[in-house]
């Protein structure tokens, strides 16, 4: 039976935590939620010498305050739990910037280890770490790591099991100056009398958070028997003037360290920096997010079109082939109107998919991205957001599904919730096939120019309605943002091309399941009642069209386009392929743009307004599930249904009646 | 130093070029201009693809009006607008690659006349003075990482 040894992972985001954990437990991980919160919590295991190593990766945080719910549970854990070692991983090329973290471990009594990280990045800098000093000033191991090809971790490993078994007393901490010294002195002999209280907490890290004024520390007060006391000595301070002097006094012994340690560490502007300068400055910072946003659906609708012209070929040749081959009437009709003709209106717009998902990873891995909440942030405070919540709003141009799963990173329960209710607004891949036939048939060379203003109405509709909400339902501050932006990469080929192409088979099998069903579906509907013709008013799919057709008539919408929308609550892809079926067209794209254009109900106005409607209505049945899962509320989730779908109408109406007289 | 007034002029010529071209690509693109002139310059008439023309110019004007104030940040400005025209002049680049395969390959439809001279545009010549100047000054722009 080998001996369990107890590690946490603590760690500033970007920092290499991750894949440290990952080098470390291999495959051996679970991964869950910590108790009562939204925050995953990853746990591995690692076999070493005579001892089982339990590694718990907690959140990554810059401080340990109570400013999140992030850094509640990496400061809880450690001390609820108790680990037998803290791990922190730091970034050798931020030292100044990883070492506040340092600090408050140290205060927190935690025995700790530094896994001095990236340490090859900081070398190749001309950035040299002096482990040895390093440890002789903190009192605490400092081993020099490469998570991302393992180098290092066997040391580690070594270094665990031998603080482990060498327990010392951790016996660094920081000097406040005089006068805060004595407030701490008198706190302690207070918290002292609480002898629950001493067993549970380090009275000098209680004392110093008291003095902070952390909302945490202050609500564990109130169990304690000295509570009153303590809030007595409290009640003359100014613990905002406090928490500053005390930052200022980490950063002191951090800044007068350093220079020690480190040589070649000292602040260098770096092309990051000067990129940055232009990429967010005040008034190029958006236009330019706009232009590069722009190019990229230029670049989506223009380069795919020929490979979407070959699809569209092969396709036409199989539901030829069928037609041909299979003499079973119902058969041939189910096969070649039904499965092909669907299946092949949505895999068309593949290409597109894998353009757009290949440009947004090669955005992501240049670095751009994180600029883009960083750029968005001053919008998203005027509505009572932060530039965070733009994050997951960017994840919705993927898919909405994982975008709504990402507020979980969000601290504040309303701004999460805003964020959940918005996210649907921003255009999910799913949308693209729609614009890309509409604006493709109605509004030719300008169709990416189209595509581009539907995304951002789309982030002007989103807004609008945080907006809305935070002045209405949902009243209040947002939290403070603070945000690492990571310095800019060539992005990797290889990278973006698996991201493309793991977002592009997540699209491909809903062809092959979601699709499938839906269309064969929608051929049942259009088939019977026996007899009727194929997709005809007399047809169940008629007949549900005519059902509906009032809801959406003062757009200009008939019951064809009023089935499609029903259908597209399945997948937003589904809305084409139901147009195929309607229209009779099949798989075929240039005969389903012949159709619409030969339709005297789609005028380029009316294709405009089903875009926008398409855009903005109710998202998929996947995203509404998911709204209820993360808000745990039918209520939440009925209002955004109904909020998104009205939003849409009235949006759609608006752009039919205005597009009317500018596009006849 | 002494290169910076050579950046600084081209900072300046490029963001004039990429501005007046932009002025007149949304012109023609909201009908308020039709000419010959436009024409002969292969500027088509897109009022988005202006509004980017015009955004790049803003950088390069912007890095010209720092080295103007003898600031040397007027060096970031310069690689942005680079790299941003670079970035334009690669997606139309690659747009002309593919209206080349509907003409040649697909013989589609409404390509019969095209030619790759039907989309150039001043992204596609302005980027490549644009990659000039980054292969001439690439050792400058490799600051510290």
């Amino acid at each position: 039976m080998k001996q369990k040894i107890t590690v946490a992972v603590a760690g500033n985001p970007n920092v290499g935590k991750t894949t440290l954990f990952n080098a470390l437990t291999g495959a051996r991980q679970k991964v869950g939620n910590w108790a009562g919160v939204t925050v995953e919590k990853k746990v591995g295991t690692r076999e070493h010498g005579n001892y089982e190593i339990e590694i718990v990766d907690l959140p990554g945080t810059y401080s340990l305050t109570a400013y999140s719910m992030d850094e509640v549970v990496a400061r809880d854990f450690i001390i609820n739990e108790k680990p037998d070692i803290v791990l922190q991983v730091v970034d050798s090329t931020n030292l100044e910037r990883n070492m506040y973290l340092t600090t408050q471990l140290l205060e927190l009594g935690s025995r700790l280890v530094l896994a001095l990280n990236m340490s090859d990045l900081a070398e190749s800098r001309g950035e040299s770490v002096d482990h040895d000093k390093l440890q002789e000033f903190l009192k605490v191991p400092a081993i020099k790591t490469v998570a991302s090809s393992k180098e290092g971790i066997t040391l580690l490993l070594d270094e665990i099991v031998n603080q482990f078994e060498n327990p010392g007393q951790p016996e660094h901490e920081i000097g406040y100056g005089k006068e805060l010294e004595d407030i701490i002195c008198k706190l302690e002999s207070i918290l002292e009398k609480d002898e629950v209280f001493s067993s549970l907490y380090p009275l000098r890290w209680l004392s110093v958070k008291l003095l902070e004024g952390d909302a945490d520390a202050l609500e564990k007060l109130r169990e304690s028997k000295v509570g009153k006391d303590v809030q007595n000595l409290l009640s003359g301070l100014d613990t905002d003037i406090y928490e500053a002097e005390m930052a200022d006094k980490r950063y002191e012994f951090i800044g007068s360290l350093l220079p020690q340690v480190c040589t070649g560490c000292s602040e260098q502007v770096t092309a990051s920096d000067l990129i940055d300068k232009v990429v967010t400055n005040k008034y190029l910072g958006i236009p330019i997010f706009l232009s590069l946003m722009w190019g990229m659906f230029e670049l989506t609708f223009a380069f795919a079109t020929p490979f979407m012209d070959m699809i569209d070929m092969f396709f036409g040749w199989l539901g030829g082939f069928v037609a041909a081959n299979i003499e079973t009437q119902w058969l041939a009709s189910l096969l070649g109107d039904g499965i092909v003709a669907g299946v092949g209106s949505v895999v068309l717009f593949v290409p597109n998919i894998f353009i757009l998902f290949f440009i947004l990873a090669l955005l992501e891995g240049s670095g751009y991205l994180a600029r883009a909440a960083f750029i968005m942030d001053r919008i998203m405070y005027s509505v009572g957001l932060q530039g965070k919540s733009f994050i997951p709003m960017l994840m919705g141009f993927g898919c909405s599904v994982p975008a709504i799963m990402a507020t979980r990173t969000l601290e504040d329960e309303k701004d999460r919730l805003v964020t959940m209710l918005v996210a649907p607004f921003m255009s999910c891949g799913a949308r693209l096939p729609v614009y890309v036939l509409l604006a493709g048939t109605f509004f030719g060379r300008q169709a990416g120019t189209i595509i581009f203003g539907l995304y951002v109405l789309g982030i002007l509709v989103a807004i609008a309605s945080a907006k809305l909400f935070r002045s209405t339902l949902l009243r209040g501050e947002s939290s403070p943002f603070i945000m690492e932006l990571p310095p800019y990469r060539s992005p990797s080929l290889k990278t973006s091309v698996l991201h493309m192409w793991a977002q592009g088979y997540l699209y491909l099998r809903k062809v092959g399941t979601v699709i499938v069903g839906g269309v064969t579906i929608i051929w049942l509907l259009a088939s019977f009642p026996s007899g009727v013709e194929y997709g005809s008013e007399q047809s169940f799919i008629g007949i549900l069209g005519h059902l509906i057709e009032p809801l959406v008539a003062p757009l200009g919408f008939d019951w064809k386009i009023a089935v499609s929308l029903v259908f597209g609550f399945v997948a937003k892809e589904v809305v084409v392929g139901s147009l195929g079926v309607l229209y009779g067209s099949g798989e075929d794209e240039a005969l389903l743009s012949g159709a619409l254009l030969a339709d005297p109900t789609f005028t380029p106005a009316i294709a405009l307004g089903l875009m926008v409607f398409t855009l903005l209505y109710v998202p998929c049945i996947g995203t509404v599930a998911v709204i209820k899962k993360e808000s745990g509320s039918w209520r939440w989730m009925g209002f955004a249904a109904a909020y998104t779908t009205f939003v849409a109408w009235m949006l759609a109406f608006i752009t039919v009646k205005f597009g009317g007289f500018v596009l006849g | 130093m002494e290169n910076h007034k050579t950046m600084e002029l081209f900072s300046f010529i490029l963001g004039l070029s990429y501005s007046l071209a932009g002025i007149v690509q949304i012109g023609k693109g909201i009908g308020l201009l039709n000419s010959a002139f436009a024409e002969s310059l292969f500027i088509p008439g897109e009022t988005a693809g202006g509004f980017v023309l015009l955004v790049v110019g803003a950088v390069f004007i912007a890095g010209w009006n720092t080295f103007r104030a003898d600031q040397q940040e007027g060096i970031a400005y310069v690689y942005v607008g680079i790299l941003l025209s670079l970035i334009f002049a690669a997606v139309y680049m690659l747009s002309m690659v593919a209206n080349g395969m509907e003409a040649y390959l697909l013989s589609a439809e409404g390509f019969e006349n095209w030619t790759p001279l039907s989309d150039l545009k001043p992204a596609v010549y302005l980027g490549l003075a644009a990659l000039g100047a980054y292969l001439g000054w690439k050792e400058k722009f490799s600051f510290s990482a």
